[in-house]
């Protein structure tokens, strides 16, 4: 409350009736189950697992270890699971499909990292007889439980929406705010899983479709423009005037899971990382809920080399990320775990479209008298104006695997990476147009390890740890791209509700002054993830330095299934100006507080509800944190014969 | 109709909404015709007034022969002259009462600086980038009437009584008109029109702060910028301009305290121009001014008073 009371007190305390686009169609009745190995039919035997040999696992973290080819079992047999990429905030599993009794698994299997928002709903009273046999499966009867290694990502921290239900058809019904102006939203929505090439595959689309209902900016003399209800009923033409508009309908589509040899995935809501984590973290292109997105990403690999490949919007990328790496002790000794996992990797990442300098609303283009504490928006996208320039970080790294025993893996990493770009020159005078820039860089080190491990055998606990630590120029940040990258590239010190043109992150990092004689800063960055099966998942992390305000912290809480009831809560504290901040009660306005929870009230409606905190360009013309409550309806059916 | 949660959920995103547009809603604003147009023309005090009835303190045997006796139709070129002269950086003005009693307006202050003596009046005499800047400043502080007692009712009708300063969402002036104007005398017929003088100058700014009387020694300079030169060409009658009072700034909470008290408020409001000195000669004192024509408004949010409680 008392943060309730902090925001409200900034006149920020917006209730919505509307979910953002991408809270629409996006919590479905079964959704949100990963990509988890699939669940043998009920009709196919318990599946006796002999006790597992002790082969190298697959280890599909920041980079997929090709299974050794000296062991015939493991490298014959497909992973019978689907890996889903990093932080995959909801995943739409394949159905459980029949398949032919599987060969011994390997003792360490990885598994759909994030656990979904909502695991697949336990069938109601209404469901249960239209399904009892996935019911069944699902709650673990008639199968004997498999000792799996959990690995990847344990909860799905830095995701901002649902994925759609599987094989299901219907319609979310709200309303939502873009800027100034409440919509009227209906999102139709249709979405299938399936196998293909004995790899799960899921599509999900929508098709959002806005009417105005009332517009709050104050009437504009020049253009005559009334604003208010004068629109009321017009359909959003902005929504669909352009070819990119059409991305987003897809909601998802994947293929594969991320330790497949190929793995594709279009998504509107995950977050993504790529590599360690030391230049792209949990960055989420979705984060400012103006505008949508449609992110991309392909890895694959063979024995010896592999790769990823990220972009933040699969129309119009500015965001591109990737990974290339080679192992090249596999060529000498595969069977040696520690040669094998031996790797060295390359990884670049730019925004050819960072922002340098924002534009200021000196021309008061909506009427309301702000000029030079609001930056300059498009009053129809509500996108920002900037001048641009090309940021990008690239790093060179090599990892290797310590331990690898049945219950434990830890591997080690060191990381150097690279941040450059331009800065301006035009000190006191800025000029108009694109100012004159002198080149900037700098660079830091991480060592880091990456511990997981498993416990229990009928409920599997996984743990997941990371520890780093790092050593980094005064004007350089880890994980340059994080998770508040997309609304911090415009203007970095959110939270201090005064638009600054030159505020603009690259700036804010590379620009930095040198004190101290240019002494390093010292960081170090701890996160720790714990999942309990499909019942529980939490994950938390701090990130801290010595010098820097840039010091981070994350809490994160999943309760997948409750009843009919569903529960999602993330809070994130970025850009602290001190460790001790990390845990004031006091905002920082660069929070971010993302609760989710679901109600099916019968099997055709269920109900939404969401208290986030969104950094969007509203009503003042900046980004900032919002308190917003939203509630949507959620109406449909599933279609086809469950597998 | 199975579950009784069915017809009340259904029918919850029908009620948020209004919940949605609560603030947008509950921002009222103080009618304009609540709040006295201000219309006038802020002349430039008379040049002979301001150089007190003689050119130089030295006197005139100390002017240069071509130096006029009056500065009447002289130029600012020749105030920055006389100025130099005597070794003066700034010459005040004080007009406590307006020619016009029925204006909102009173205790016009004036200072003409004197940026043209290398190495004196420097700290007085930097552009708004810190850059020393070389002619005449023009800075003139007048006092206005922004809240009159018939404007104090009103708002306090609209506030139902409340007097929490947290209610006022905005406070900003809406311009019609900001001219700087001097009439100008066509030498081949004769005849006289107004014209603007926008383009003589640079470094505009027009701000308000708090009205303190003359010479009270506890003045705190609380001045805000407002307006300033980029937005000049912008105001037209045709195209209104809105400008807020930043509303973090200190004089702002001291306005919006004062505002719902209920009591008239009055504010000062200066103004700044800088003439350089290739300029000087195309700027008159005498029959110029500042043409002005705004509409003050204030916003009220009656969704902060509500979420200030929470």
């Amino acid at each position: 409350m008392r943060y309730a009371k902090a925001l409200a007190s900034m006149g920020i305390w917006t209730l919505l009736a509307a979910a953002a686009p991408a809270a629409l169609s996006q919590t479905p009745p079964n959704l949100q189950t990963p990509p988890n190995p699939a669940p043998p039919s009920s009709s196919a035997p318990p599946v006796e697992l002999p006790p597992p040999p002790p082969p190298p696992p697959v280890i599909l973290d920041a980079k997929p270890e090709p299974p050794p080819v000296a062991q015939p079992p493991r490298v014959a047999m497909p992973l019978p699971v689907a890996v889903t990429p990093v932080a995959v905030p909801v995943v739409v599993p394949p159905k459980p499909t029949p398949k032919p009794v599987v060969p011994p698994l390997p003792a360490k299997v990885v598994v759909a990292p994030a656990k979904p928002v909502v695991a697949p709903t336990v069938p109601a009273a209404e469901d249960a007889s239209a399904a009892p046999d996935d019911a069944k499966v699902k709650n673990g009867e008639g199968e004997k439980k498999k000792h799996e290694f959990v690995k990847g990502e344990l909860a799905s921290v830095g995701s901002i929406g649902l994925v759609p239900w599987e094989n299901r058809v219907g319609a979310v019904v709200g309303m939502e705010r873009i800027g100034d102006v409440f919509y009227a939203a209906i999102t139709p929505s249709i979405n299938y899983s399936t196998e293909l090439n004995d790899q799960p595959f899921s599509m999900s689309f929508g098709v959002p479709l806005r009417l105005e209902v009332v517009d709050t900016r104050p009437a504009n003399a020049a253009t005559g423009d009334a604003h208010g209800w004068s629109h009321a009923g017009r359909f959003r033409k902005q929504d669909w005037d352009e070819i990119g508009d059409f991305a987003q309908i897809i909601r998802q589509i994947q293929y594969g899971g991320k330790e497949s040899h190929l793995y594709v995935d279009v998504n509107a809501f995950k977050a993504s990382s790529i590599a360690h984590g030391t230049i792209l973290k949990r960055y989420n292109p979705n984060l400012n809920l103006n505008s949508r997105q449609v992110s991309g990403e392909i890895d694959g690999f063979t024995d010896w080399v592999g790769g990823e490949l990220f972009v933040n919007n699969v129309v119009a990328p500015n965001v591109i990320g990737g990974l290339v790496f080679v192992k090249p002790l596999s060529f000498v000794n595969r069977q040696n775990y520690v040669m094998r996992s031996f790797s060295l990797g390359l990884t670049a990442v730019a925004d050819v479209d960072a922002p340098l300098r924002a534009k200021l609303d000196l021309a008061d283009v909506d009427n309301n008298g702000i000029r030079e504490r609001q930056y300059l928006v498009d009053q129809n996208t509500y996108k920002p104006f900037y001048t641009a320039t090309t940021v990008l970080a690239t790093g060179i790294d090599a990892e290797v695997k310590l331990v690898d025993t049945k219950n434990t893996d830890w591997k080690t990493y060191l990381d150097y990476s690279m941040l450059m770009s331009g800065l301006p020159t035009d000190g006191n005078h800025p000029v108009d147009g694109f100012p004159p820039t002198r080149y900037v860089s700098s660079g830091g080190l991480t060592w880091g390890n990456l511990i997981r491990l498993n416990f229990g055998n009928d409920t599997v606990h996984a743990l997941r740890l990371r520890a780093e630590v790092r050593r980094y120029d005064q004007n350089y940040l880890p994980s340059y791209f994080d998770v508040m990258y997309e609304v911090q590239r415009l203007q970095y010190r959110i939270g201090s509700r005064t638009a600054d043109p030159n505020g603009t992150k690259v700036q804010a990092i590379l620009g930095r002054p040198i004190t101290n004689d240019g002494a390093a800063v010292i960081g170090a960055y701890f996160e720790a993830s714990w999942r309990i099966a499909e019942i529980f998942a939490m994950a938390v992390g701090i990130e801290v330095n010595d010098t820097e305000p840039d010091n981070n912290l994350f809490v994160h809480l999943e309760m997948p299934e409750y009843k009919n009831f569903q529960f999602l809560a993330t809070f994130h504290r970025r850009s602290a100006t001190t460790a001790g901040n990390l845990f004031g009660f006091k905002s920082t306005g660069r929070e971010i507080f993302l609760a989710k929870a679901r109600y099916r009230v019968v099997d055709w409606f269920h109900i939404n509800a969401e208290a986030i905190t969104p950094f969007g360009i509203g009503p003042d013309s900046f980004f900032a944190n919002t308190l917003d409550f939203n509630v949507n309806l959620e109406f449909g059916f599933g279609y086809g014969a469950k597998k | 109709m199975k579950n009784p949660l069915l017809l009340p959920l259904l029918l919850l995103p029908v009620f948020l909404p209004a919940c949605a547009f609560l603030e947008a809603a509950g921002d009222v604003e103080i009618p304009a015709d609540s709040i006295p147009h201000a219309q006038f023309l802020l002349k430039w005090p008379d040049v002979d007034k301001l150089v007190g009835g003689t050119l130089t303190k030295a006197g005139s045997g100390q002017m240069p022969s071509s130096f006029p006796t009056s500065l009447q139709d002289g130029s600012l070129a020749h105030v920055q002259g006389m100025m130099t002269i005597d070794g003066e950086c700034k010459r005040a003005y004080d007009q406590p009462a307006m020619d016009d009693p029925k204006l909102p307006l009173r205790n016009l202050h004036v200072d003409v600086i004197n940026c043209g003596i290398v190495g004196r009046c420097t700290e007085a005499c930097k552009d708004e980038y810190g850059e020393p800047f070389v002619g005449v400043r023009l800075w003139a502080r007048v006092q206005f009437n922004l809240v009159s007692a018939a404007t104090a009712a009103k708002i306090t009708e609209t506030m139902k009584g409340q007097n929490n300063p947290e209610m006022i969402a905005q406070i900003r002036l809406r311009f019609s008109k900001l001219a700087f104007v001097q009439n100008f005398t066509d030498p081949a017929t004769g005849k006289t029109s107004v014209e603007n003088i926008e383009s003589l100058f640079s470094g505009y700014e027009l701000g308000v702060g708090t009205a303190y009387p003359p010479g009270d020694p506890t003045a705190v300079n609380d001045d805000t910028p407002i307006v300033k030169q980029r937005y000049l060409s912008q105001i037209s009658p045709e195209t209104p301009q809105r400008f807020e009072l930043d509303p973090t700034s200190d004089f702002s909470l001291k306005l919006r305290t004062a505002i719902v008290t209920g009591e008239q408020v009055w504010i000062a409001v200066y103004q700044r121009i800088d003439v350089p000195e290739q300029n000087l000669y195309g700027v008159r004192m005498n029959g110029g001014g500042v043409d002005l024509d705004f509409q003050p408004e204030i916003v009220i949010s009656f969704v902060k008073t509500v979420t200030g409680a929470l």
